[in-house]
């Protein structure tokens, strides 16, 4: 009998043994592969400025260097014009992107979900989809005036396509099976939409507000640059006529800067918190 | 309580070259108020569909459907799917409340009985995916009592179970029916467990969909009633029977 135990408990040693060696092998597995895309990450960036060094370095006057942009950048916040711009650029975006959102999730959902408002809005989609997004910049000036609100309205007409498309084809992959249970519980049409539906949709609009949070940043640059009197694009417009590449790299390399903080900070937190139920747990049921 | 007509109903679905398929010929049935009733028939007979058409998922071409409350309110009617459906974004808490109209103390309290009624106590805070498939069945049942059904719609819910736990959970299903004695609707293809659950066992045929038989369950096999009883296999025997003789062309 003793020896029965004794056997059981060296075989239980040797069993949690193995399993501790296996799990502590997993976790410097997982350290080093931490370690090598970290490494990696660091080199892809540092070739970038790397480049832009060597580049700077043969072209001289025609390309500034890193520090000499780096300079100008210090220069221009010292005297307020830079973080006045980038706000009015923000703006800009901020109300653009916003509508947008809300336009296209609605419109997108629509078409999703009922064939006859996606036949009855399809041809309007395809235009819009396709018009040169300079000529509505152009448009909109020469319509609405040279001010903010042709700016914004263009900047809206840009994005809502892009963002309807890709919320329409969420629609159609909503869980039919999970909507006929609600309606089993004799839910209504909001509750349904807003718990049952919205929730399926949040990895494509998440998805859509990132590519359009960046196409809105780019779009906002051509429209300032071609009508308005403020913004990055307009500084970038500015110091475009004086041949001032410095200026030009500086405010750009602003901009970058923020899309970047923005993308990764705001919009990627937000997507860790919508998707948090997604999060790998320890199944601890049984039966 | 309620009860539920059905009659003369007619269901046809359209096929991709044309023309259709006629699903359900001239259904005819009635379902006494507290009665367990199993449709029983073989797959593609056309019973999740004629369920679906007195749950009011689907539309009949033709026929009607009426479930009356006793008292003449309108009857609470719930619904169990094979699947547990439940959302994977909810936690076990917001899935059960999701189906009720109050909120605040009452309903926290409501759902918390339920969830220890089940043999889930505790375990309102945790997401779908941290239970097994049985404790999502589980909470599926939850689900469809804690609305205080008059009516109870039930579709293969314990098929996709291992056998021990489906087993388990129709034990469990019928100790709770007992208590609340509401009017089941129980859609299966097992004969077995259309005879231990229900008072009375409807017997589809399939091509076109209709009724072949009403098997009152129990005339033969009283309740309580035992899965491991020999009597309950002659019993069943007898749908069985029934079942091969509608798939006799």
């Amino acid at each position: 009998m003793t020896r029965g135990n004794d056997h059981l408990e060296e075989h239980d040693d040797g069993f949690l043994g193995g399993q501790l060696e296996r799990s502590s092998r997993r976790a410097r597995q997982q350290r080093a592969e931490g370690g090598i895309s970290v490494a990696l990450q660091v080199v892809s960036y540092g070739s970038l400025v790397a480049l832009w060094i060597i580049g700077s370095q043969l072209l001289g006057s025609l390309l500034p260097g890193p520090v000499e942009t780096l300079a100008f950048i210090w220069r221009e916040l010292e005297r307020g014009a830079l973080l006045m711009h980038l706000w009015i650029t923000t703006k800009r975006v901020l109300v653009s992107f916003g509508v947008a959102m809300v336009l296209g999730v609605a419109l997108g959902s629509a078409m999703g979900m009922s064939k006859r408002i996606d036949d009855l809005l399809q041809g309007w989609l395809v235009v819009s989809l396709t018009i040169p997004r300079i000529l509505l910049f152009v448009v909109a000036y020469l319509s609405i005036g040279l001010n903010d609100r042709a700016l914004v309205i263009a900047l809206i007409i840009t994005i809502v396509p892009t963002i309807v498309v890709s919320i329409r084809e969420g629609s159609r992959a909503v869980d039919s099976a999970l909507v006929e249970m609600a309606t089993a519980f004799r839910r209504g049409p909001t509750s349904i939409f807003t718990k049952v539906v919205l929730p399926q949709l949040a990895p494509f609009i998440v998805g859509t507000a990132r590519g359009s949070l960046a196409l809105s940043w780019k779009m906002v640059v051509l429209g300032e640059l071609l009508g308005r009197t403020s913004g990055v694009g307009y500084q970038i417009s500015f110091y475009f006529q004086f041949f001032n590449m410095t200026g030009i790299l500086a405010y750009g390399l602003t901009m970058m800067l923020l899309l970047a903080v923005i993308d990764q900070g705001v919009m990627g937190t937000l997507q860790r918190l919508a998707f948090r139920w997604r999060a790998p747990v320890r199944v601890n049921g049984v039966g | 309580m309620a009860s539920i007509t059905v009659a003369n109903l007619y269901k046809a679905y359209p096929l991709a070259g044309g023309g259709e398929r006629l699903a359900l010929h001239n259904i005819n049935l009635q379902v006494a108020d507290g009665e367990f009733v199993c449709v029983l028939g073989p797959s593609g007979c056309g019973k999740t569909t004629l369920l679906n058409i007195i749950a009011g998922l689907d539309s009949a071409d033709s026929g009607s459907v009426t479930i009356e409350d006793a008292d003449g309110s309108k009857p609470v009617t719930s619904y169990m799917f094979q699947e547990p459906r439940l959302l994977p974004w909810m936690t076990i808490h917001g899935n059960l409340k999701f189906v009720i109209d109050r909120g605040g103390k009452k309903a926290d309290e409501l759902i918390d009985y339920w969830l220890a009624r089940v043999g889930l106590p505790g375990r309102g805070r945790d997401y779908p995916r941290q239970l097994s498939i049985g404790q999502r069945q589980r909470v599926a049942v939850a689900r469809a009592l804690l609305v205080g059904p008059d009516v109870l719609f039930m579709d293969e819910p314990f098929s996709a179970l291992d056998e021990l736990t489906a087993t388990r959970m129709r034990e469990e299903m019928l100790e709770l029916w007992a208590d609340l004695r509401c009017t089941v609707v129980f859609v299966t293809h097992n004969p077995m467990e259309a005879t231990l659950l229900a008072d009375r066992i409807v017997i589809m045929s399939k091509g076109p969909g209709r009724i072949i038989q009403n098997y009152l369950v129990s005339e033969h096999l009283p309740r309580p009633r035992d899965g491991d009883d020999p009597k309950m296999w002659e019993a069943s025997r007898i749908a069985v029977r029934a079942l091969r003789r509608g798939s006799q062309p």
